[in-house]
């Protein structure tokens, strides 16, 4: 009672004193989250899914101009990896401000795709295996680098 | 001691610079190194197709999972951006929890 007389005494103090609570009331709970945490999850299911993916190139390498290279004898490939990046997807999909990831997966899904389509044209070259190694490579290690940045920032 | 509006500002300005200009060099080194890969891989696609290794067809194709793997990229550095926007914000936060706590003199924040 004694403080609370005191400070009506003082206007200014007083002033000073909701002002603060008022900062309170306003900062407390508001950490800025722009992005989702880190989700270890995501990270260890897309670096296994790049293994798979450089599993394949390494074979089809060794595998162009011979029979082994057609569609056909890698179909589970193809949908063995499209299984696991549409669970990496739902998982994704499910966690918060996770939005740029969530893209970057659809991206990921849409280039497998399309990466299909053109083995189903015809046996990849050593210099398509090039390109492709080189773009789905970029795309695994942008997934990652900036799960890892959440995992820096949690 | 009461606070000080414009040193307070002055203070959290300090903290969210410094704070993003510890991040930026990475995220322009990983930019750097992922546009050179991107071109180079451009130029690869654009060679297979002049030496008649693939088709139009097929040339469509690898440019559609080049286009993809640029968007990619791009994100990743959006994402590296935001995370460092957030980190610069939350140090200028780190600035005004300790002001504020030092000037009522107990741990309010």
């Amino acid at each position: 009672m004694a403080m609370i007389r005191r400070l009506l005494c003082k206007p200014n103090r007083w002033i000073s004193v909701v002002g603060s609570c008022l900062f309170v009331l306003l900062l407390s709970g508001c950490m800025a989250s722009l992005v989702s945490d880190y989700d270890e999850n995501t990270d260890r299911a897309v670096t296994e899914l790049h293994k798979e993916f450089e599993t394949f190139f390494v074979t089809l390498k060794t595998q162009t101009d011979q029979p082994d290279c057609h569609y056909d004898n890698h179909k589970t490939f193809y949908i063995e990896s499209a299984v696991s990046v549409s669970s990496i997807e739902i998982r994704a999909s499910a966690i918060d401000k996770n939005e740029k990831t969530v893209e970057q997966i659809g991206l990921l899904k849409q280039s497998m795709n399309t990466l299909q389509q053109l083995h189903e044209l015809s046996c990849l070259s050593e210099g398509q295996i090039e390109s492709l190694q080189s773009s789905f490579n970029s795309m695994f290690t942008a997934i990652l680098r900036l799960e890892l940045a959440k995992k820096r920032s949690s | 001691m009461s606070l000080d509006v414009a040193e307070l500002a002055e203070n959290m300005l300090t903290a969210f610079k410094g704070s993003l200009a510890d991040k930026w060099p990475e995220i322009k080194t990983y930019a750097e190194a992922e546009s050179k890969k991107l071109a180079e891989n451009f130029l690869m696609i654009e060679t297979l197709k002049r030496s008649g290794e693939i088709n139009e067809a097929q040339a469509k194709l690898h440019h559609e999972i080049q286009r993809n793997a640029t968007r990619s990229v791009l994100l990743a550095i959006e994402g590296l951006g935001l995370i460092a926007v957030e980190e610069a914000i939350n140090a200028a936060m780190d600035v005004l929890r300790d002001t504020v706590n030092t000037a009522l003199g107990f741990s309010l924040l």
